[in-house]
């Protein structure tokens, strides 16, 4: 199973376990909320459906961890993100600085390979392409670099793509092909491809009303998550040309459409996402101190035509406030909303409104 | 309700004594800052949502960021509970009043302002308090 060990901050010291459980166990800890805080400060535990044990447990065998190596040097301000190269040999890290570090794994600890620079300020966030010779990446500048590295690891920017108009928070591969997607400041979320021996970009979905912090693309890369500082999550979904459903396309780019925003379930800022390419669940880290996981399940209603994709989130597992009863309306129920061309349903722990 | 006007107060007694980055006066002399333009809402057991309004001097927009960066510097070090702080200019008194509200309640930007020495340097001496 996966064992996690959850300490207590500011003072408290517990240690507790927990089974990492998937599937079942997940579905059956469906709308438990339970928080865990540390002791001193304020803090309390709460109990839940979790079966954690009270009271301290003895490491298990194999899952201490020890500090290995520490790279102070690399860079003069904040590291803002961190990425493991596909092979593994390499760390790249991304840093407030404007620059990119490139850390080559050697026996006796990482070696600084190369360092990128370009960006005019921050860069805040570095993503490597599945097939590792490719990596990008984006900053307050305004742009996305993608970056290009040959067998004797020379790195060389072969392209610098200006078309958000604010801030760039997040770059992410496509899991499979040589496809980018940029989260902005600018409230959009950008996909890039390359033609003819330079970047451009494929498509651009609009949506959000604010900010959009992450992205993350599903396995099979047809459907992408983004959060954003609006509080929602939304899903979209590829249709290329051709499609059965009849979604427009221009020329030969597939368009992305949003099938699924899910608001009313995060309370502040939505600041990372993640996709399960194993379980499909899809997580959030959320300003409200929860994280949030959704979970995808087959759809119960033999209503629903079979030949339109049906897609049912529920919240399976959440970590939300109980302990003082918001007044209704201070707290927006919930909400589920569907593009107008699939038919698409939500089933919500929470009381879900259905809109038209 | 009461805890919620209490603590009002509380934040209402850090950020009056801040300084204004140009004039040598405190936002509470110049009207930046008020007792009405604090708000504040429980949202869980000793935790509140802080809400503040403020309206800057001058329609100039980098004074009013940095008025937004003293009110957010100080109530994250000062404030002894727990809380989640909002800061917005009040409506209407500024032209580019949400690229503003914006930036100052995108941490990532607060905290890469933050870094920014001759920034920084600004800050602290609007935030502290004379000895």
């Amino acid at each position: 199973g996966n064992r996690r060990i959850w300490r207590g901050m500011e003072g408290g010291q517990r240690e507790m376990e927990r089974e990492g459980v998937r599937g079942e166990g997940w579905k059956g800890d469906r709308g438990v909320e339970r928080r865990w805080r540390g002791e001193g400060r304020g803090w309390r535990r709460m109990e839940g459906a979790w079966p954690v044990p009270m009271g301290s447990h003895p490491t298990p065998p194999g899952s201490s961890w020890t500090c290995r190596a520490v790279l102070g040097d690399g860079h003069q301000r904040t590291v803002r993100r961190v990425a493991w190269s596909p092979c593994g040999s390499y760390l790249a890290s991304a840093s407030f600085d404007g620059t990119t570090c490139i850390w080559k794994r050697q026996e006796d600890g990482f070696e600084c390979v190369a360092t990128l620079e370009g960006h005019e300020n921050e860069v805040k966030s570095v993503a490597w392409a599945p097939s590792g010779s490719l990596l990008a990446t984006c900053s307050r500048d305004k742009s996305v670099w993608v970056w290009e590295v040959d067998e004797e690891e020379e790195y060389e920017c072969v392209s610098v793509l200006n078309t958000h108009t604010q801030d760039v928070k997040h770059v992410v591969w496509h899991p499979s092909q040589e496809l980018l997607a940029s989260a902005s400041y600018d409230d959009t979320v950008r996909l890039y491809r390359e033609e003819e021996d330079d970047w451009v970009c494929c498509a651009t979905l609009e949506g959000h009303d604010s900010t959009v912090w992450a992205v993350a693309f599903d396995k099979e890369g047809e459907r992408l998550a983004s959060v954003s500082d609006d509080r929602t999550l939304r899903v979209w979904r590829r249709y290329h040309p051709g499609n059965q459903e009849g979604v427009a396309c221009s020329g030969t780019d597939p368009t992305w459409k949003c099938v699924c925003t899910l608001s009313g379930y995060h309370s502040r800022t939505i600041y990372d996402v993640s996709w399960c390419h194993l379980t499909g669940a899809l997580a959030t880290a959320c300003g409200d101190d929860a994280i949030r996981v959704f979970e995808e399940s087959p759809t119960n209603f033999p209503s629903i035509q079979s030949s339109l994709s049906n897609l049912t989130l529920h919240c399976s597992a959440s970590v939300l406030r109980t302990s003082v009863e918001a007044e209704p309306s201070r707290r927006k129920r919930p909400r589920v909303s569907f593009s107008r061309h699939m038919s698409l349903m939500a089933l919500a722990v929470f009381p879900v409104s259905f809109l038209e | 309700r009461a805890m919620e006007h209490d603590r009002a107060i509380e934040v209402y007694d850090i950020i009056r004594t801040i300084r204004d980055p140009e004039k040598p006066n405190t936002l509470e002399e110049l009207d930046v800052v008020t007792e009405g333009g604090v708000e504040v809402q429980e949202i869980a057991e000793d935790e509140y949502l802080v809400i503040i309004r403020f309206t800057p001097t001058v329609p100039h927009c980098s004074l009013a960021t940095l008025i937004g960066l003293c009110l957010r510097i100080k109530l994250q070090r000062c404030l002894p509970f727990r809380h989640k702080l909002e800061i917005y200019i009040s409506e209407g008194t500024h032209s580019t009043e949400e690229d503003i509200n914006k930036q100052i309640n995108d941490k990532e930007r607060v905290a890469a302002a933050m870094e920014n020495p001759t920034l920084r340097e600004i800050v602290e001496q609007c935030v502290t308090e004379p000895e």
